[in-house]
Parts: structure tokens; sequence; C-alpha cells
């Protein structure tokens, strides 16, 4: 086999894998949602769903979602890949014990935190077991809006910065510690140094853990689901809904071409920000 | 532009004894080398004198300043690393601005600081590229440009060229001479290259396992080894130590060793009195000299000799150590 074919044939197992079960599945949401249910092109599932009360409720609670919990994860991942990068023993430990809830399906996480919520929750016993409250509160109801969205808040925080975490640990070990040296020695302080010298150099690693986790964050949907159900309407459950229970799998389609082209336009939003020139790189 | 005074710093790292004990008295606008194998301890003392490590114990001043405490930023050096440390992200003209960005001086004096170091450097048409975009000694110049244009009190360096190919090297080293010379910095540096070190310095601090050996100027070192050890490292072929030589009848009282420098025999083809017959083993020619390893007494002896001298392997050759360059040293390695 010559040398030049060789990477090509080591990448093939996984790109015909992701041919098989990524692209081609997802060429066929693309076609259903341009398609007729008699066969021929359509806008139509797309009004279906534009039309629909849930849509715009529902494209703006996935938004305000991201726009929260990923600048959130991304300050708490930063902080603790920094202490992490500090530490000199135990440091594995701490990663994987951080790393746990990454390892709990987001049902699962929804579960959890619902079961902290409750009425019945843990957090109602204690406070009422306490004496800081006379009666077991119904928090995640539909009255109270802001409670769900900040307990989907707090859960998806738990589940899913770890995400983020694990990347920029590794992006962090990939700076050489000289250039920290150099700018201690020059006159910058641990502030000046994160800011001049760590984050400038970690823009790779921030650029793929930013895409990787707002393009889940589009699609958060089993968290939101326990603990937010109808109330709280988000893009991916309402193409599960379109789906299941309203089986119409053309207006779903439309739904996943809609969180398609969000998830292209932050890609090319983080790749044009974070751009780092060839000629910058370490 | 100052003095340095390190006085009895030790620091271990674990239960290895990195410095036992240093003291060392660096005069204004000096340029000290610091000399020694791998693992002497003098990176060590680099990085303490910068603050980059604390010391166990002992006393670090720069001028009247007692700076043992104080974080690197406030003790105004400047330091040139051995893997230059530019920064990738920042341009040339960036890079050599950081320090003085950092001091908060005026756009106009951050431009003619850069400029001038640049210019300095040769390196003043680079200034608007990456690191990424420049050879391994263009960065080298840049990492200088750097330290000086913060005009710092001490200018630090970690084996700065020891990355360089040997051609670059010695271009380096000589300018690098003439710069630092003209810059009137009060310098320390550190290396394993003992050419280099006899070249740059002023004087020579020789270290060797965590103590300094002898603190001096090169030709006080070469002549005057204080130590077996410092003959044995400075010197290509290093000195030679010969116990209990027939020449000893003029050694001192305590004697253990005769070291004598490769080029200090009398030579002679014929049997003459006061000279000792030793064997050559192999004859390297030189040019400028032939180097012969050869065997007196069972004791190895590498002796240089005028290259038109008619040596043979396996012959025999008639030596005498020229008197005023005989050197002797006690149980201890130490000179008499």
């Amino acid at each position: 086999m010559s040398k030049k074919a060789y990477p090509y044939v080591l990448i093939m197992p996984s790109v015909l894998f992701l041919l098989a079960f990524f692209v081609y599945p997802f060429l066929q949401v693309f076609a259903q949602a341009f398609t007729h249910s008699e066969g021929g092109l359509t806008i139509a599932h797309f009004e279906t769903i534009f039309y629909d009360f849930n849509f715009l409720p529902s494209l703006k609670n996935t938004l305000l979602l991201a726009l929260v919990v990923v600048p959130a994860q991304l300050c708490l991942a930063i902080g603790m890949a920094l202490m992490i990068s500090k530490m000199e023993k135990g440091r594995d430990t701490v990663l994987y014990v951080w790393t746990i809830p990454l390892g709990i399906s987001d049902l699962a996480a929804g579960i959890i935190w619902l079961g902290l919520l409750d009425q019945n929750g843990f957090i109602n016993s204690f406070l009422f077991h306490v004496g800081i409250i006379d009666e077991a509160q119904s928090w995640l109801n539909y009255q109270n809006p802001w409670a769900i969205f900040a307990a989907i808040v707090f859960a998806e925080i738990w589940r899913a910065t770890a995400i983020l975490l694990v990347i920029l640990v590794s992006g962090i070990g990939l700076i050489p510690k000289e250039y920290y040296e150099a700018a201690e020695i020059f006159g910058a302080n641990a502030w000046v140094r994160l800011w001049k010298v760590t984050l400038p150099l970690l823009r790779p690693s921030l650029q793929t853990a930013l895409i990787l986790r707002t393009l889940l964050a589009f699609e958060v949907f089993a968290v939101v689901m326990i603990l937010g159900g109808s109330n709280m309407p988000v893009l991916m459950g309402e193409a599960y809904n379109w789906a299941f229970s309203y089986r119409d799998a053309g207006a779903a389609a439309a739904y996943a071409v809609v969180i398609l082209v969000l998830s292209l336009l932050f890609t090319l939003f983080y790749l044009r920000v974070l751009r780092v020139p060839k000629e910058a790189q370490i | 532009m100052t003095t340095i005074t390190i006085e009895n710093i030790k620091k271990s790292f674990g239960d290895a004894d990195i410095l036992k004990s240093v003291t060392l008295d660096i005069k204004d606008q000096e340029f000290t080398v610091l000399l020694g194998p791998s693992g002497c301890g003098k990176s060590t003392l680099l990085r303490i004198i910068a603050g980059l490590e604390t010391q166990d114990s002992g006393v670090i001043k720069i001028g009247e300043r007692d700076v043992s405490a104080l974080p690197p930023r406030d003790r105004n050096v400047a330091m040139v690393f051995q893997n230059y440390a530019v920064f990738p992200h920042l341009t040339v003209f960036e890079n050599i601005a950081f320090g003085l960005r950092m001091k908060k001086v005026s756009d106009d004096k951050i431009k003619h600081n850069v400029e001038r170091t640049a210019e300095l450097m040769h390196i003043e048409h680079l200034l608007s590229r990456y690191s990424g975009q420049l050879s391994g000694g263009q960065r080298q110049r840049v990492a200088v440009a750097r330290a000086l244009a913060v005009e710092p009190d001490v200018l630090l360096m970690d084996e700065p060229l020891s990355n360089l190919d040997a051609l670059l090297r010695l271009q380096m080293r000589s300018e690098l001479k003439n710069v630092l010379e003209e810059s009137k910095t009060t310098t320390v540096y550190v290396t394993h290259d003992q050419v280099e070190a006899m070249s740059l310095a002023d004087r020579i601090a020789v270290m060797n396992e965590g103590r300094i050996d002898q603190y001096d100027n090169p030709d006080e070192i070469y002549r005057n080894p204080a130590t077996e050890y410092v003959g044995g490292f400075i010197g290509n072929p290093p000195m030679n130590f010969l116990t209990s030589p027939h020449w000893s009848n003029s050694a001192p009282d305590g004697a253990q060793k005769l070291g004598i420098r490769p080029e200090d025999f009398l030579v002679s083809m014929e049997d003459q009195v006061g000279y000792l017959p030793v064997q050559i083993q192999t004859i390297e020619k030189l040019g400028s000299h032939q180097q012969l390893t050869s065997e007196l007494e069972g004791q190895g002896l590498r002796i240089n000799i005028a290259s038109e001298l008619p040596v043979q392997q396996g012959g025999i050759l008639f030596l005498q150590p020229k008197p005023e360059k005989m050197r002797w040293y006690d149980v201890r390695g130490e000179i008499i």
C-alpha cells in the first residue's frame, strides 16, 4: 500500500460509519422536510411549523437557554480547568469526579433534578423538616416559568460543563510553561496572564469546546422534557412532538432542518471569531 | 545597571539538594556566566534570581534592594529563555513591547524602545511578523530584543544559544557580546558550553553539584583552576592530573596530585635530565598542533605538541612539565 493512501485507509471506517449513520439519515430528513406527502417539492412543512403557536416560544426558549447556559459553563469550565492544571497531586481523580455527570444520560439527569426540586422532592422535604417552609412548595409549575428555566439551567450546567472542561484541560496542557514564565518576568500578574497568554493561546480549544457545547445546547431535550414538560417548549421537543404525538414526519423534519441551520450559523460564527491565523499558532 | 548579591542560597527539590549554600557577588555591569554540566544547579540559581523559583533559605539583593521574597515582576529583571518563549499569538512588535505595555509606558516610548532594540538585533524588518514565520535565530533575536526593551536592572539568560545550529551560534555569540557590552546591563548567563563561557564572560562561576567551585575571570580559571573539578571541566582536552609523579620534588606539603595542561610540557625526542619517557598511544593531527594520548607510569596523559614533530604511534617521547605551569592539588582536590 502506498504511503499516501495510508492515512485515508485508516480514517475510512469512521468515515463510512458517519456516512451510513449520520449523513445518509440526515439527507433523508432534509429531503423529507422539503417533500410533499404525495411527492414533489414543497415548503408546506415549514409553513406548518412556523404558523404553529409553539414555534416562536420554542425558538426563544432554546436560544435563551443556550445564551445563558453556554457562557456560564464556559466561565465555570475555564475556572475549573485552570484549577486542575495547577494541581500537582490527585489531578486525575478530581477530573474523573467532575466528569461523572457526563456518564449519566440526560434523561436520568432530568429525573435526578426533578427528584430534588419536585413538590415531594428532597429539597422540599429538607426545608420542611428543618422548618424553613410550612408546607411543600410546587416550584416547577406553569405559574413559575422562571423557576423552571432556572432549574433547567442548573441541571444543564451540572450535566454538561465537563464536556467543555475536558477539552480545555487538554488545551491548557498544550501551552508550554515558558510563556507563563516569560509573561511573569515581564510584569504580568495572574489576571493579565490569563487574558494575555492563556486565553489567546487556548483559542483552538475554546473554539472546539464552544462549537460542540452550543450544538448540544440547541438539541437540549430530555432535561427540559422532565423538568418543564409542556410549560417549556424547545425546538427538539417540538420535533419530537410533531414526529410522535402529531404523527407529522414532514413537520418534524422541518424542525430538524431549523436546528441544523442554527447550528451551522453558530459554528461559522465561532470559526470566524476564534480564528487563529496559521502563522500565529503555537 | 546594578549589582547582584547572592548570599547563602539553598534549594532542594524533595531529597535532592540542588543548591548547597551558594554565595556570589556580581558587580555593576558585569557579565557573569554560570557554567557547569547539566544538573549542577546553574539554571535553578538563575531562576531563583529571576524569582521563578523560591529559595529555601538565603538572600538575593539587586542593588541595595532585598528581592528575596518579591515576585518576578517586581524585581525589574528581564530574561531570555532557552526555547525563546516568543509569544506565538503576538507580532514581533507586540512581543518586544510586552514588558513595556505591562509597565503602562506611553505609546511613543514603546514605539521608540521597540524600534531601537529591534534595530540593535537587526530584526527591524520583521516587526509585523508572527513567531511562526521566523527562524530559530530570528526568534532568539526577538527574545533578546524583548528583554533589552524594558531596560532592566538585570538581564538573565538561560542557555540562549543552545537551540541554534553551530554556525549561527558562533555568529550570535559575538553579536550578543557587542550588544550586551553596549547596553551596560548587569548580566547573568547560564551555559554548559565552556567555549561560550570563556568567550563571553567577565567572570565565570564554575558550578559543581550545587556549589560554586571558582568564581573568577576566564584566564584565571584556565590558568589556576581552584579545584581538580574545574581543571577537568575547563579546557579541551582537560587538565592532566597525575598522582605522585617523578616530578614531585618541587611539590609543596600535602600535595596529592599534579595538575598540568596538555600544552604546558617541554618536549624532547631524546632523553635529557629531568625528562621522563611516555609511550604514545594515539595521535590526532589537528592542523595547528597534534594531540597525543600517552601513558606515563601507568597513568593516562594528554599532550599537545607542535605539528611538525615527527612522532609515531607506539613511539616514545620525553617530557618535562614547564615549572611555572605546574599546579598542585591536595587530598580534597583543592589547589595549594
